[in-house]
């Protein structure tokens, strides 16, 4: 990591990620939580011990939960932590590791600790990565996995270890354990991991170990998917492309290459991009309609390849996993977009501070950004 | 620059086989009339037959009719009177009108593209591509305004294009004039070709050319002079307009109207949602809009592989703003972003508000495939098989366009009307009716019996009467009449107990029972 021009070093870098981290979980602890509809069926899953628990959780009717979503809070509550703490405590942690994992990428891609530092505090100025950080539910350790192979892929390229592309690919697997939707992360990034890394040296025996990992890590539930056959319908059938493969996964894939089915997903996919969705209370804010797009831009125009893949190729495939899942459109299926629109929303203030007058309007917009955040999570 | 001659000879030439691909089975498909093209028709009938529409007045600028105070959208209307001049009163007649104007849009799209994209081969793709858009070829097929705003606006670039290379003051009023012409094409084109004209200026005022900003204006407004003529003589008609398009509405306690809602965040999210549902790529590549008048929901909106040459075209001019030549690219773009506008002012998706938009994406696609063909054997594989690929799924959409969408969309179309009015039509050429009763419960039941009246040469005007069945208004049976009412099996006891003793069911296409023709036989 190399520090910004000036005075802005990597200790001023961490010093921010430190005090995003505060702030994320002073708001965790003072704000009420947003209540969300699944959540009552989660905690009863969480409190209630004598469902079955063997690695995915079995909650009421055809629910089954990753094992990330109950056993953390579980653990916790044993452990004597209060309860409503205990339920919360592991997706603050996860949010945590997202802020810190999101300020490596981003000083890994653009070479800058103020990029970096601006990234945290624009991804902590969203309300919905606030909410889902102080929701139950495993949706933000998805995130923080997908980022973690972000962050080992990048770590390759810059310095080819070969233990490296194996601990990516085994964080890339943890995935599975947050959400239903991590299932279908660990391909759609693994590729897109592949991409990236084909154009280095020695790509191939990267990718290798890499897939390793995600093979070693992913066995367990595979395993367990083997040994629970009752429970396939609603565990792989919850993760699978189309209703029809409960018959046979066959003919869910058959179902998906149906023409109204296709033009249902895409319609569903485009619905994630909407702008009132996106910048409204549940994703990124009101605020953040005034830098991401400029961002988006500048990444476009200003990054590397990699840099361009890895934000704007990993933004377009974020809500993929989520639409092959065939759910309604909702923040917490594809919660990675946050992450990168932090980045993306960072990219831009270079390119503000650049212009004529341009600091001083950085520093007004940053004032009048957490003034805005401020109000309307008060609201 | 292409040899002008050849090109024009070319953009003929398109023109020429879009209509030997449109004109074909124009009473086939769609399967009826809707009353809006009855009605366009009778104005255009009224016109060519006496120079005075329905009210008497004498080449009007505006067709009022009870209901539709607005007035129907005169380039039309002139348009197919002048073909009823030389043609005989036809669905066919009516509906070919619109053809040719959707023709003339795919042969200036040949012309346009030829002159701003190098190769001809792909300004045979820009032109294949607008021709066999489905909703295009839908909308060229029915008697209606919608399509006309396309070809002025094609013309509006074609006239951008040669000013921005010659400036030659020739080419900027024909700009001015173009888009001055295309206000009274249809309502939408009120909002979209003043914002042409601005976005237009702004080019060339940032080109520095004030005089050509000062030429276009004028032009512009010299087309305008008609327009505010007729404000004069007709003060209310923008009172009518907010009215009838619930635009703006004084009683502000349920929102007030659609434009008053835009004041209010919740309304500007709404038209957020709008216009970001108007690009939806479902609709728009995969099954297009809900109604059936204006889609068979089987393909979208454009044909699937235009999505990919869209794409590549968006990313090329975003990138290359000079690739259309200089000061098109952006207007282009700008054209296509702002396209749906007027169904966002309406808070309505469907395409037919914004038909503007396949010219711009048949532009931006070729510009696209041109860019695919450039490049390496692959893409160049991919964009030759995505073209193969249009005309096949092309081919599938004509097959239930002219096959189960018939069915399908009958009652979209109000059903079997034609079938039922020409049997009593029909009947009467052999023996006039003594009275003939018409159940108003059929929609727009009296412009129909006018339209077909004309069409079979038949006038029983004096003879017949409209009847409300819902009021138990049912008329007992005298000798040699006739009434038509829809079809409904507790009225048909109520009609044999009046005495009207043969009852003959008009089927839908589809089957099922639409109208009853009921008779009482001379003795």
């Amino acid at each position: 990591m190399t520090a910004a021009p000036g005075s802005f070093t990597a200790a001023n870098g961490w010093t921010i990620v430190a005090a995003s981290c505060l702030a994320l979980l002073i708001a965790g602890v003072v704000m009420t939580p947003r209540v969300r509809p699944a959540d009552g069926a989660l905690r009863a899953a969480i409190l209630e011990e004598s469902v079955q628990s063997t690695l995915f959780v079995h909650g009421d009717g055809e629910t089954w939960y990753q094992p990330l979503a109950v056993y953390p809070s579980r653990w916790l509550i044993r452990a004597g932590v209060p309860q409503e703490l205990a339920i919360r405590l592991p997706s603050m942690v996860a949010g945590l590791l997202t802020i810190v994992l999101a300020y490596v990428v981003a000083v890994q891609l653009s070479g800058d600790v103020m990029l970096g530092a601006l990234t945290t505090l624009l991804l902590v100025a969203m309300p919905g990565f606030r909410g889902a950080s102080q929701a139950a539910g495993g949706e933000l350790w998805t995130v923080a996995f997908v980022l973690a192979w972000f962050v080992a892929i990048l770590s390759w390229i810059e310095h080819p270890r070969t233990w490296v592309p194996f601990v990516g690919g085994a964080a890339l697997a943890a995935s599975i354990y947050g959400e239903p939707e991590g299932v279908w992360s660990v391909p759609i990034f693994f590729a897109l991991g592949v991409i990236l890394l084909r154009a280095e040296r020695r790509a191939r025996s990267a990718i290798w170990r890499s897939a390793i990992g995600i093979a070693v890590v992913a066995a367990p539930a595979v395993g367990w998917v083997i040994t629970h056959r009752e429970a396939y319908a609603d565990t792989f059938g919850r993760w699978a492309i189309h209703a029809a493969h409960i018959r046979s996964p066959g003919d869910g894939v058959v179902a998906f290459t149906q023409w109204a089915v296709m033009a249902r997903r895409v319609e569903e996919y485009w619905q994630y991009f909407n702008p009132t969705f996106l910048f409204g209370r549940e994703m990124l804010g009101l605020p953040l309609l005034a830098l991401v797009p400029l961002g988006v831009w500048a990444v476009g125009k200003r990054w590397s390849q990699t840099g361009r893949l890895l934000v704007v190729g990993g933004s377009l495939l974020a809500p993929v996993p989520a639409v092959l899942l065939d759910a309604p459109r909702q923040a917490a299926l594809a919660s990675l977009l946050l992450p990168l629109a932090a980045v993306s929303g960072a990219a831009a203030i270079p390119v503000i501070a650049a212009m004529r007058r341009g600091r001083s309007a950085v520093m007004t917009a940053m004032v009048v950004l957490l003034l805005l955040t401020l109000t309307l999570a008060a609201k | 620059m292409p040899p002008f001659r050849s090109t024009l000879l070319q953009a003929a030439l398109v023109t020429v086989l879009t209509v030997a691909l449109y004109a074909p089975g124009l009473s086939l498909s769609p399967p009826h009339l809707t009353h809006d093209e009855i009605k366009f028709a009778l104005q255009a009938e009224a016109i060519a037959d006496t120079g005075r529409d329905l009210n008497g007045r004498l080449f009007p600028l505006y067709f009022k009719e009870a209901g539709f105070a607005v007035g129907r959208d005169p380039m039309c209307i002139y348009v197919m009177a002048a073909f009823l001049k030389a043609l005989p009163l036809s669905e066919q007649s009516i509906r070919l009108s619109t053809v040719l104007a959707g023709a003339a849009g795919v042969g200036l799209m040949f012309l346009l593209a030829r002159l701003t994209l190098a190769k001809r081969s792909v300004a045979w793709i820009a032109a294949l591509i607008m021709a066999l858009t489905p909703a295009y070829y839908i909308h060229s097929r029915l008697a209606l305004s919608v399509v006309y705003p396309v070809p002025m606006t094609v013309l509006w670039l074609i006239a951008v294009m040669l000013y921005l290379r010659t400036q030659r003051t020739r080419d900027a009023v024909v700009i001015g004039l173009v888009l001055g012409a295309g206000i009274y094409s249809y309502l939408a084109a009120a909002i979209m070709m003043p914002l042409y004209l601005g976005a237009t200026l702004v080019v060339l005022w940032w080109r520095g050319d004030r005089r050509g900003c000062r030429t276009m204006l004028l032009a512009f407004g010299a087309m305008m002079v008609p327009l505010l003529a007729w404000q004069l003589i007709e003060p209310d008609r923008y009172s009518n307009i907010l009215s009838a398009y619930r635009l703006y509405d004084h009683d502000t306690s349920a929102g007030g109207g659609l434009l008053q809602r835009l004041a209010s965040v919740q309304g500007l999210v709404s038209r957020v949602d709008v216009l970001w549902d108007s690009f939806n790529p479902g609709r728009l590549f995969f099954t297009g809009e809900s109604s059936l008048q204006i889609s068979t929901r089987q393909v979208g909106s454009f044909l699937t592989p235009v999505a990919v040459f869209l794409l590549v075209g968006i990313v090329t001019l975003s990138r290359r703003p000079m690739a259309l030549g200089s000061g098109l690219g952006p207007l282009v773009l700008f054209g296509l972003f702002t396209s749906p506008l007027p169904g966002v002012i309406m808070a309505d998706v469907e395409i037919r508000r914004w038909l503007v938009v396949v010219p711009l994406v048949a532009i931006v696609a070729a510009l696209g495939a041109g860019r695919l063909l450039e490049k390496g054997w692959r893409t160049r594989v991919a964009a030759i098989v995505l073209t193969a690929l249009m005309p096949l799924q092309f081919a599938f959409f004509a097959r239930d366009y002219f096959g189960p969408y018939r069915e399908r969309s009958s009652v979209w179309f109000g059903g079997n009307i034609r079938a039922a009015l020409n049997t009593v039509l029909d009947d009467a050429r052999l023996r006039a009716p003594a009275s003939v009763y018409l159940a108003n419960e059929i929609p727009w039941v009296e412009a129909y019996w006018r339209f077909y009246s004309k069409v079979r040469g038949v006038d029983l005007g004096d003879r017949t009467h409209y009847i409300q069945l819902g009021a138990g208004e049912i008329p007992r049976a005298e000798d040699a009449a006739v009434m038509v009412t829809p079809a409904d099996t507790s009225l048909s006891t109520q009609l044999a107990a009046a005495g009207w003793t043969s009852q003959r069911v008009i089927a839908d296409l589809d089957g099922r029972p639409s109208l009853i023709v009921a008779t009482r036989p001379a003795p």
